[in-house]
């Protein structure tokens, strides 16, 4: 087992996992998620992100790899370990029978948390004002929200929340994104999130971590992700004769390659596409368009994805 | 220690307006409310019966007749499901077993309540028995009220039923626990029942832990075709319990997907 690194809050080391009928759903996933950090995980829908998330938190046996929580082994500390993470996996868990204050009552018996905790979570995720109202009547969004109270309510160093917008409208997309950005700035929580939209979390994380059909793709910062939007920038050019545009690229020291019918360069300065442009013109190609073709982080994630 | 009661506090807390509770209130109720409405229909016969010196041994008898067949075993099957489904239905397996919990303390404190709920419900058939005593000795006039009440004969009584409808318990909690499907567990639980009832005539009835409840009645019986076994079923019954909850404990315990 690797030494752990008290930088991070939660690592995970060659995660292997397969179901009963042997198909893999991890291959070698190695997580590690900064202390202090918003951490995203991305991945397609059945890339392999809940059940990540489900073997970190103890719910499905560990068959390979290494997982440690606050520097500490899951399965030998598994107590104390929960005591500091609050979790939302999948749809939410939550007695369809009880009011949210009784659902919360009854997990504050456990985290034995000040009863004031249950006013307070309720309070922050704007469900004070549901009274006897069964959560069995509550919207999605408001069980979402309840689901994240449930969450929070023993004051977590760790949050794992498994597609926590899921079922919720663009407002209270906007509200959850603003509260977990809350809790991790005023309160230092580390969260974990996954989502299967990086659009849904591209503002809210530092940390990003691509999943595809079990195997990790990419595990940076923010910054790095976007390093690799710039380096994906490039010129797209169609024109009425390949051959002679070969021609011209090749003088003027310009890579190339065709896909599609269309030439994709390297990214160029204003002034140099114009160049480039007149060059074409004076060859006697016609040129249908030439332009530049910025990636967007969600185009570099479905690139990576769709691989 | 506080991490059991404090578990066990928060299993309780989610009975609340559960199924399996209003089912436990229903049920220790049913049958003595039958017998008030049976009694004000004879209301003539009444009197009558209230002084006779055995009124309290056959009301206690007539009330079990049901109760030892049909009600307490079947009350037991589909109580200890309702609980496990509480969990199933509202998808929280998953945040039960993310708490700061053993599994040991979660398997336990569950049972616990389920033990609590068919202790309940022997309570209500208690106090249920006594009103139905009470109510016809009030509504009737000139009815006398039956003397000597043999509380600790019954309490006894209770007891040795309490301990013979444990391996239902125990068996019904292992399959609730295993299986999501809430019909496989009632389903199994409704053939294991049925099984018993034809296997009360068999000489080797009591090998069926579900005969327990039903032997300790028919025991007293005048006339039955019941084979009584001559052996002691409440010993039985512990031992069916030890050893089936020891088995669901490892399997609970040893299970990989836990919600």
């Amino acid at each position: 087992m690797s030494e752990a690194n008290f930088n991070y809050t939660l690592e995970t080391a060659g995660l292997v996992h397969s179901f009963g009928d042997g198909s893999p759903v991890l291959d070698d996933v190695s997580l590690a998620v900064e202390a202090g950090s918003i951490y995203g995980f991305l991945g397609p829908n059945g890339a392999g992100k809940t059940t990540t998330l489900r073997l970190i938190l103890g719910l499905l046996k560990r068959q390979q790899g290494t997982i440690t929580i606050f520097g500490k082994a899951l399965e030998s500390h598994r107590i104390e370990t929960l005591r500091r993470i609050g979790s939302m996996i999948e749809s939410p868990s939550i007695y369809s029978h009880l009011t949210a204050r009784e659902n919360l009552a009854l997990l504050q018996k456990i985290y034995e948390c000040p009863r004031s905790r249950i006013g307070e979570v309720l309070e922050l995720v704007g469900l004070a004002d549901t009274g006897k109202k069964k959560a069995g009547q509550f919207s999605l969004g408001m069980k979402q929200r309840l689901a994240i109270a449930i969450a929070l309510l023993a004051d977590p160093q760790l949050l794992i929340l498994d597609e926590p917008t899921n079922g919720l409208d663009p407002n209270g997309i906007i509200e959850v994104r603003e509260l977990l950005r809350e809790l991790n700035r005023e309160r230092g929580i580390t969260i974990l999130v996954s989502s299967h939209l990086l659009s849904e979390i591209d503002r809210l994380v530092s940390h990003v971590g691509i999943i595809n059909r079990g195997r990790m793709l990419f595990q940076g910062t923010l910054d790095e992700l976007k390093v690799q939007q710039q380096r994906s920038t490039h010129v797209q050019l169609e024109t009425s004769d390949t051959a002679v545009t070969l021609t011209v690229l090749g003088r003027g020291g310009i890579e190339a390659q065709l896909e599609d019918g269309k030439f994709v360069l390297p990214a160029m300065e204003r002034h140099e596409i114009a160049k480039l442009n007149r060059d074409l013109v004076a060859a006697g190609v016609e040129v249908y368009e030439i332009g530049v073709v910025r990636s967007d982080l969600e185009r570099i994630f479905i690139d990576m994805v769709s691989d | 220690m506080i991490a059991f009661v404090n578990s066990l506090q928060s299993e309780w807390m989610k009975t609340r307006r559960s199924l399996a509770l209003w089912m436990v209130v229903a049920g220790g109720f049913f049958t003595p409310a039958v017998i008030i409405v049976a009694r004000l229909v004879n209301y003539a016969r009444v009197p009558e019966l209230y002084a006779r010196d055995d009124f309290w041994q056959m009301l206690w008898r007539n009330s079990w007749e049901s109760m030892s067949v049909f009600f307490l075993p079947l009350g037991a099957i589909l109580s200890t499901s309702l609980i496990a489904q509480l969990e199933y239905k509202n998808n929280t397996w998953k945040q039960l077993h993310t708490l700061p919990l053993s599994y040991t303390t979660i398997f336990f404190s569950k049972l616990t309540v389920i033990l609590i709920l068919m202790a309940m419900f022997f309570v209500f058939f208690n106090i249920g028995i006594w009103l139905s005593a009470f109510v016809p000795y009030m509504l009737v006039s000139g009815t006398p009220w039956p003397a000597g009440l043999p509380w600790r004969e019954f309490l006894n009584d209770d007891l040795l039923y309490f301990v013979d409808c444990l391996p239902i318990v125990a068996l019904q909690y292992l399959l609730a626990l295993r299986f999501k499907n809430f019909l496989v567990g009632i389903g199994l639980g409704f053939l294991f029942w049925v099984g018993a009832i034809g296997s009360v005539s068999w000489s080797k009835g009591w090998i069926i832990p579900y005969t327990y409840v039903m032997f300790n009645y028919l025991k007293g019986a005048e006339k039955t075709r019941a084979i009584i076994p001559d052996l002691n079923i409440h010993l039985l019954a512990i031992g069916w319990f030890a050893a089936i909850t020891l088995v669901s404990y490892a399997l609970y315990v040893t299970r990989s997907e836990k919600g």
